[in-house]
Formats: C-alpha cells, structure tokens, sequence
C-alpha cells in the first residue's frame, strides 16, 4: 500500500505538472486524464475504494470528456497553438512556480500537527448509509446544484433570438 | 509499515501548488479550468486522507461534495468559455479584459 502510493502520487504530480505546461489542449488533457487515474489509485491506496471509482468516472470520465467537448466546439486554430507555444517559456513559469511553492510550503507546514496513520479501509456500507443517513440533505442540495448547473449552461448556450428578432 | 497522514497531506499541498502555478501562468481558459480542477482533487485529496486515518466515512461524504461543486463548476466555466470564443474568436483570457453587455 504504501509502495503504490509513493508510486501513483509520484505519477499524479508529474503528470499534472507535464499536462498544465502543454501548449497543444489535447495533450495536457491526456495527462491530465494520466493524473487524475493516478490520483484514484491514491485513493484506492489510502482505503477509499468508493472515492476512487467515483473519481474515475467523474473526473477521468465525464469532466475530461467535458474538456475535449469543448475543444472540439471551440475548435482549435494552428496559430493559437503556434501562439501558445511562443508565450510558454520557462520563464513564464518562474514567478508562478515560486508562488505556488511558496504556497505549498506553506500548507504543508499548516498541516504539520497532523498526524495518524491510515488504518484500515472505511467499508463502502459506512460511505453509503452515511451519505444516505445523517448527510441525505447533502445530497439532495447536490443534486439540486447539479440541476442549476445544468439549467445555468441550458441559458448560456441559447442562441440570441432577441437579435435575430431585430433583424427581421 | 503503514501509510501516515502527513504524506497524503503533503501530497495533497504539492499538487494544489501545480494546481495554482498552472492557473497563475496560463492564460488559455481551458488550462486556467483544468489547473482550478486540479486544485479541487487536491482538496479532496486532503478530506479523503484524514477521512482514512480517523477511520470515518466523514471525509469521504465531503468528497461527494466536492465533486458535485467541481462538476457543476467546470459545466457553466466551459459553457462560459464557448460563449466567449462565439464572441471573439480566441480563448485567451487577456482579451477577456475588454468584454462588456
């Protein structure tokens, strides 16, 4: 367990930092998607085998299908690439990564006084009936966020019929 | 030998900081939404960790949570962005500074 943690957290981190400096959208979205697998076997790795699967789907599966969905709309120009790829040098990168060390340091030493070890895996019937008992509320506010979110885009993705009533 | 907390907490800091170096040095939208992703699995990095060490199912219900907020997020910030490269052509969010109506 312990060995597949280092391994995957190892993996997690290089892949987000790889993915998050492409210039090309669909390759930082493949390592993107390489990171967030990796960060499920993480969950797996600390006892949370309900976590991992949902994140799997979620994330690997829905939100990064999201993004190539979007960049299939969006469609992608030559020379916003070639553009993207002048403008990422390391030295854009320098004052950033000093800042996010920084603040990584700094959450790091927050959580200092943590301490423990991770014991045996929390069984699914615990995540279960914990998120139907006590947390049901939780959920069906959840969901109801979801459905704004899904109204919200419906609205945003109308087209303008006000101007083309206009042009009539 | 079994896995402390402290790593899962330090592993969770560490990618929220690529989280947050990717967000402050792009300037696509599509990257600056993928970085706030990753700051998001970092949070639940950290409320999945502490969730296994005390050995309740706490944690991992926030986890749901979050997941819930991340979705609902990136859906209206992408539909935000195509509406924005309707209008202009680009998704770089400097030209985002002269939007208006």
């Amino acid at each position: 367990m312990v060995v597949t943690f280092y391994i995957a957290s190892a993996l997690a981190l290089a892949a987000a930092a790889v993915g998050i400096s492409r210039a090309h959208p669909i390759h930082g979205l493949l390592f993107l998607a390489l990171a967030l697998v990796a960060v499920g076997v993480v969950f797996l790795a600390v006892g949370a085998p309900l976590v991992a699967a949902f994140h799997v789907i979620v994330y690997a599966g829905a939100i990064v299908v999201l993004f190539l969905f979007a960049v299939m709309v969006a469609g992608l120009s030559a020379p916003a690439v070639a553009a993207e790829r002048t403008r990422l040098s390391w030295r854009a990168f320098l004052g950033p990564a000093l800042l996010a060390a920084a603040l990584a340091w700094l959450l790091i030493a927050a959580s200092r006084p943590a301490s423990g070890a991770v014991e045996e895996p929390v069984p699914i019937v615990t995540v279960a009936s914990a998120l139907f008992g006590p947390y049901i509320a939780g959920v069906l506010l959840a969901g109801l966020l979801l459905f704004a979110g899904l109204i919200a885009t419906h609205h945003l993705a109308r087209r303008d019929d006000a101007a083309t009533e206009e042009q009539r | 030998m079994t896995l402390g907390l402290p790593e899962v907490l330090t592993f969770a800091s560490i990618l929220f900081g690529v989280g947050a170096a990717g967000l402050l040095a792009r300037r696509s939208l599509l990257f600056m939404l993928a970085s706030i992703e990753v700051m998001f699995v970092a949070g639940g990095v950290a409320f999945v960790g502490v969730s296994a060490s005390l050995g309740q199912a706490d944690g991992q219900v926030v986890f749901f949570f979050v997941l819930a907020a991340a979705a609902a997020q990136v859906s209206v910030a992408l539909a935000l962005m195509l509406r924005f490269h309707a209008q202009s052509r680009t998704i770089d969010a400097d030209r985002a500074s002269s939007l208006r109506g």
